[in-house]
């Protein structure tokens, strides 16, 4: 199959169009080629040798990032969409001259099919089905691709939507299609919509509910009621949400006694933008913590790991995601949701000057946690700085990044992130050994699309 | 409105979240389920235990230092006051035990007499299981006993006046009174090798010809033969020919200036004349026959009364049909009516009787994990066999030897024999010449004028004789000559007089010896099957206690057999066999290494280096002692109920200076191989009184884990983490401590404190227990989890871990690690450290 579909990119690819112009049926490729370079100073904030250190401590790889995104017409109601990732195959590592089988695949050119469904919309009702980007009011909870159904109706002024669908798990399953069944899957429904009050300010809410059966008597349920504002003017948005999660967990108590689960999160976020010339974006974050305690009430944010902000570490690395934002890291992954035991206290501001293909400007972000108990003792995870500079040239058919930047940890990321000492601590000598020392970063992308 | 639902929010937060909660922490009641043990939460128990304690084979009263056979008696305080069992079930906690072998014997339940039970002392050990309970430990009760009493001892010195420490003067000068304290006119010894367990009212019915209350009870018994000429010169020659045979006891040190021979004779002409009422001579009904042996276990091979006691406690109806005595019946309300038994049921009976009151005591309470029923009860009546042949043969040693050869083969047969013979283990039988010389010398005055008065009748004689002795007298002058001649005729004349002394002579050292009371088959019997004699008692034990407690798990050990030792191994009834009306049974083995000091009389402490103990793996041997009685025991649980170290290796100065590093790297060992078995253990062992000079109080044995200061010692070793409570079959566990041999590899970190613990599916809700010691984990620690969560108690330092994996055939994992320099910690689920937890990931 996924030979198959490779074949198919190739022959698309090398120019032979499949584009027909028709009222009935339409294809649309869009592809995005990313080459993109690395180097960091070190991974951690902890300069202390590893007991093998010939590897050095440095982090860095060139890798390249192909998208191509398939969207396919029957007619205008009627949409399939496509969207694979190949890649990111590291220069050092992956090699398109070797196959997919099984013996070989950690050094082949690794595909993953990123969104597939199918849409149909008329007179404002709307289907959609299959793998697709699900995403709750605040984008801090629900923020995943799965497999889902959406459907709702939708105006200019108003829209309701449902969403009904699955968190993959292969617990128990394997690839084995006749051993699968309901019985042991994550669940995800929910119902949302917006209201336009004011041309300029909209309103939105929502419920979600997420079933987590995967664990054979240690059910999850959690409610999510959200809600959030956005108000958008030519030169300025700002939108806000909020959400609060309530839910169980049986048999999550130390005493064997279901436990609950009572968290908030909120999110703000502008932009705006001056004479075209100075843009200003900035996005604060806020997950609730937990006590120390474990095996009792969880007041702990769950977050679905995606968390705007232009910041590179501290935040989802917009140029690619690699997985080692700061955010996610500093939580407890459980198969669905990092869970926030510390809490998180985020915000980030960029600001750059805009010039026809140019945009260039320091993002500056902090990240805190909202409970130190559960950072050792310490609320301050690190403050980034950046210098960001970014060409788009030939229609934006070309764009070039350069990024350059320091991240200034405190002893929350040392504590979080550390992977050999988490404290200070003194060596043979008796000589203190600091271990929040800064990372150094650059990092530079060339970004083709079709 | 904003505010209202900020609020609503805030409000519901608060009022739903609660605070710490905290899994059920208690103790229950426990089931014997195929090999394993089974809380009612379904869980799998885990043993690491201690004996608790060494001291408690002596009594509170009288105290360790005086005459044992005191009175009062009483064992209220042993293993320590109520008032410190705080205090100390504290510290084993923090140490990590969570269970404990409590040691107790039958005399402290029935010292005073048969049927007459210490109360006090039964409350008081109530009062100690309950303390336990507090503190989450398990209890097993012990009947503890070594060489059958302590009543049966021997008295040393210490620091004897003549040879260097281990050498064969200094063994020997041991066994005499302080010399200095002779010449003041007193007997003084500072030492003595005893046993412990059954009461002086049994002890005297197994030994009904013995005079306990004599002033010379405990006194060596050779020494008694001092006071004869000829047995003296008898005693000094053997001791020379040991004196040949460095082989055997040690090695031969350089020349004294002063001459052995010359000091035994001095120091028995001042226990004959420097005291108001000489000590010697006396004979063998004044004192034991136990050697001051300071592997004190030798006795059970070689003293003929330790054996005789055994014998009378398991096959009395055999070996001793005419020994008779009356115990009370238990059920008369009125305590007067008594029932006649044969001794062995007499015994038995107090000893049943006995355990049934301390099952009464403390059945009820939750934390009894049963009855461990008794202490390594010996298999050997090698010298009982021999004695009863020696005395069955009349005196005639050859009978000894044949004997031996039957019983071990000709190799072992005559090595064994010579040391009999040396040290003078069976009475010696005076030849012709001795009775002949007694008797002359008793009627020396009419000796010479009796040939005199029959002249008629001496010259008769000397026409048949004298050519007889021409040899002998050829050298002689005539007045010599006549003398000797005289003399002849004379014993000659007297000889039917001095056969009545000699049959006499006989019929006393028969008495002493109770020798017509045995009966000689039955005690080949013994030897060859005893192990029908010890299932017979487990049997009548377990059951009684059974009744009395239906929910009693018995814990069976192995019989120590004289044959196995002397055959050279190191297992011991290897036919037990599972008594079928025992419900619940546990196999309850020993097993120590080569540690004790050599063969010898106040042998000191063996020399080690390190080395040698380094990378000794100890697996294959308690892989031994399980598997030899698998296929006759059957299918139980096994745990370990005794192994250990001595702490004063190379003397205790020595070992303290090094932090007892030998004794670490032996317990180190030990624990390897029970972690690579998965097999339960309890560690001997825990003295509250411990001394830097006398150890535990008892024959110098020094195993104490705590120090007299109160202090672990070693606790690297032995203080590990270990799950306490599996909620999945035990699998696989590991834990590499800083004794453990690195086998390190170029750019891998040695895999140092790593604690690693696999358990098959879950079965249980329930928390699986690891206990996470502080003593290794002091910087911090991180832990790795297959599936689930947990939670740290630093009370109990103990990590609660909820597997949450369900899938039949789930391998569950845990592993611990320190913080450790320049090592790399990914994919973590927690990190604690200082009290406060890092989470890492969820599983």
């Amino acid at each position: 199959m996924n030979r198959i579909a490779i074949s198919l990119l190739l022959v698309l690819i090398s120019g032979i169009a499949v584009a027909e112009e028709s009222k009935a049926r339409k294809a649309e490729l869009n592809i995005e080629l990313l080459n993109m370079f690395i180097l960091r100073n070190d991974t951690d904030f902890d300069r202390t040798e590893p007991f093998y250190s010939k590897y050095g401590q440095e982090m860095g790889l060139a890798g390249t990032f192909f998208k191509p995104m398939l969207t396919l017409s029957a007619n205008e109601l009627v949409r399939f969409y496509w969207e694979a990732e190949i890649g990111l195959d590291l220069w050092s590592r992956n090699n398109p001259d070797v196959g997919l089988d099984e013996n070989n695949s950690s050094y082949a050119i690794g595909l993953k099919q990123r969104e597939i469904y199918g849409e149909v919309g008329q007179d404002g009702f709307v289907l959609k089905a299959g793998f697709q980007r699900v995403m709750d009011i605040s984008t801090l909870f629900i923020n995943h691709w799965i497999g889902a159904l959406r459907i709702g109706y939708q105006q200019d002024e108003y829209g309701v939507f449902m969403t009904g669908g699955e968190y993959p798990d292969q617990t128990y399953k394997g690839w084995d299609f006749t051993s699968s069944n309901f019985m042991t899957d994550v669940y995800l429904v929910g119902a949302d919509g917006y209201y336009r009050i004011l041309d300029e300010l909209k309103l939105r809410a929502g419920i979600y509910f997420v079933d987590d059966m995967h664990l054979i008597d240690r059910r999850r349920q959690i409610t999510a009621l959200e809600g959030g504002l956005g108000f958008n003017l030519e030169d300025l948005e700002i939108s806000g949400s909020a959400t609060y999660l309530h839910g169980y967990r049986q048999k999550g108590g130390a005493d064997l006694k279901n436990t609950n689960i009572s968290a908030y999160g909120f999110m703000l976020s502008g932009t705006y933008n001056y004479d075209n010339m100075i843009k200003v974006e900035g996005v604060f974050s806020y997950m609730s913590s937990d006590d120390e305690y474990e095996g009792n009430d969880s007041g702990a944010f769950l977050f679905g790991s995606r968390r705007a902000g232009p910041s590179l570490i501290l935040s989802e690395n917009d140029m690619r995601p690699i997985g080692d934002n700061l955010d996610k890291r500093i939580g407890a992954f459980d198969g669905v949701f990092y869970e926030m035991k510390a809490g998180l206290i985020g915000f980030d501001l960029g600001i750059y000057y805009i010039r026809n293909w140019l945009r260039v400007g320091p993002v500056s972000g902090v990240l805190m946690t909202a409970e130190k108990e559960n950072s050792f003792g310490s609320s301050f995870v690190g403050w980034e700085n950046n210098l960001i500079a970014e060409g788009v040239f030939f229609d934006s058919l070309l764009s070039v990044q350069l990024i350059g930047g320091i991240l200034v940890p405190g002893d929350a990321g040392a504590a979080l992130i550390n992977v050999v000492n988490k404290t200070e601590y003194k060596d043979q000598e008796g000589k203190t050994v600091s271990v929040t020392e800064p990372i150094y970063y650059l990092q530079s992308g060339i970004t083709m699309r079709y | 409105m904003k505010r209202i639902l900020l609020a609503l929010v805030l409000i519901l937060s608060v009022s739903c979240l609660d605070s710490e909660r905290k899994p059920d922490k208690s103790l229950s009641m426990l089931k014997v389920d195929r090999t394993y043990f089974r809380d009612v939460h379904n869980r799998y128990v885990y043993f690491n235990g201690i004996n608790v304690g060494g001291t408690n084979k002596l009594p509170v009263k009288p105290i360790p230092t005086a005459d044992p056979r005191g009175q009062p008696v009483t064992f209220v305080g042993r293993p320590f006051p109520l008032s410190d069992a705080d205090k100390w079930f504290s510290v084993l906690r923090e140490l990590g035990f969570n269970s404990i072998r409590l040691v107790v014997n039958w005399e402290a339940v029935e010292h005073d007499g048969p049927g007459k039970f210490d109360y006090e002392y039964l409350n008081y050990i109530r009062e100690i299981v309950k303390k336990a309970n507090d503190y989450n430990i398990y209890v097993l009760v012990n009947f503890h006993e070594n060489l059958f009493s302590r009543i049966l001892f021997v008295n040393f010195n210490r620091k004897p006046a003549f040879g260097e420490e281990g050498s064969l003067e200094y063994m020997l000068a041991s066994v005499f009174p302080d010399e200095s304290e002779l010449d003041r006119g007193r007997v003084k010894f500072d030492s003595r090798t005893m046993g412990d367990g059954a009461p002086m009212w049994a002890v005297k019915a197994c030994l009904p010809e013995k005079k306990f209350d004599s002033r010379k009870w405990g006194t060596f018994k050779l020494l008694g033969n001092l006071g004869d000429a000829f047995m003296r010169d008898q005693i000094i020659s053997n001791i020379n020919s040991l004196l040949g045979d460095s082989g055997l006891l040690g090695p031969v040190p350089a020349q004294e200036e002063r001459d052995l021979s010359k000091w035994l004779q001095d120091m028995v002409l001042k226990m004959q004349n420097n005291l108001k009422e000489p000590l010697i001579p006396f004979d063998v009904t004044e004192t034991t026959d136990v050697f001051p042996f300071t592997n004190w276990w030798n006795n059970t091979l070689l003293s003929y009364d330790i054996n005789r006691c055994y014998a009378a406690f398991f096959a009395g109806d055999k070996v001793y049909p005419n020994y008779e005595y009356e115990y009370p019946d238990l059920s008369d309300p009125s305590g007067k009516k008594m029932i006649k038994m044969n001794v062995k049921d007499y015994l038995q009976t107090g000893y049943v009787n006995s355990w049934v009151k301390v099952v009464e005591a403390v059945r009820d309470l939750p934390n009894v994990i049963g009855y461990d029923l008794i202490n390594e009860p010996p298999g050997g009546f090698l010298m009982l066999t021999i004695m009863s042949a020696y005395f069955s043969s009349e005196f005639n040693p050859q009978s000894v030897k044949n004997l031996l050869v039957n019983i071990v083969g000709e190799e072992r047969a005559e090595a064994l024999y010579r040391l009999i013979f040396l040290l003078n283990l069976l009475p010696v039988f005076p030849t012709d010449s001795y009775f002949e010389d007694r008797y002359v010398s008793a009627h020396k005055s009419e000796v010479y004028g009796y040939a005199d008065e029959h002249q008629t009748e001496y010259q008769s004689w000397l026409s048949l004789n004298e050519a007889k002795y021409q040899d002998r007298t050829k050298d002689m002058n005539e007045a010599d000559k006549a003398a000797f001649l005289k003399t002849r005729f004379y014993i000659d004349e007297h000889r039917d007089k001095i056969e009545e002394e000699k049959a006499e002579y006989k019929k006393t050292l028969r008495k002493q010896y109770a020798a017509d009371d045995i009966d000689t088959f039955a005690t080949l019997d013994l030897n060859m099957n005893f192990v029908v004699y010890l299932v017979e008692l487990y049997k009548r034990i377990g059951t009684a206690i059974q009744n009395a407690d239906p929910n009693a798990i018995i814990w069976l050990e192995e019989g120590g057999g004289a044959l196995d030792s002397l055959l050279g191994g190191t297992i011991g009834t290897v036919n037990l066999y599972k008594p079928e009306e025992l419900k619940q049974v546990v196999f309850t083995p020993h097993w120590y290494p080569d540690i004790y000091p050599f063969f010898g009389i106040n042998s000191p402490p063996r020399d080690f280096n390190v080395e040698e103990w380094r990378v000794q793996d100890f697996t294959p041997y308690i892989k031994e002692k399980v598997e030899a009685v698998k296929s006759t025991f059957g299918l139980m649980p096994t745990v370990f109920g005794e192994f250990g170290t001595y702490f004063n290796y190379n003397g205790i100065e020595k070992s303290r200076k090094s932090g007892y590093r030998i004794s670490a790297e032996i317990l180190d060992n030990y624990y390897e191989a029970f972690e690579s078995l998965f097999i339960g253990r309890l560690l001997w062992c825990f003295s509250a009184d411990n001394s830097y000079d006398k150890g535990d109080l008892w024959n110098y044995e020094d195993f104490s884990i705590i120090d007299p200061e109160g202090k672990p010692r070693g606790e690297l070793a032995f203080s590990r983490p270990y799950p306490k409570f599996l909620s999945g079959k035990p699998y696989k566990m590991h834990f590499y401590s800083d004794y453990h041999y690195y086998d390190s590899s170029k750019g891998i970190l040695d895999p140092w404190r790593e604690f690693y613990m696999s358990m098959q599916s879950k079965e249980s809700d329930m928390p699986t227990e690891i206990f996470v010691p502080s003593v290794q984990y002091k910087d911090g620690f991180y832990i790795w989890l297959s599936d689930g969560w947990g939670m740290f108690d630093k009370e109990s330092s103990t990590f609660f871990w909820y597997p949450t994996a369900d899938e039949p055939g789930k391998n569950h994992e845990i592993t611990i690690r320190p913080v450790q320099a320049q090592r790399e910690y990914t994919d973590w689920t927690y990190f604690y450290k200082d009290g406060k937890l890092l989470v890492g990931k969820r599983n």
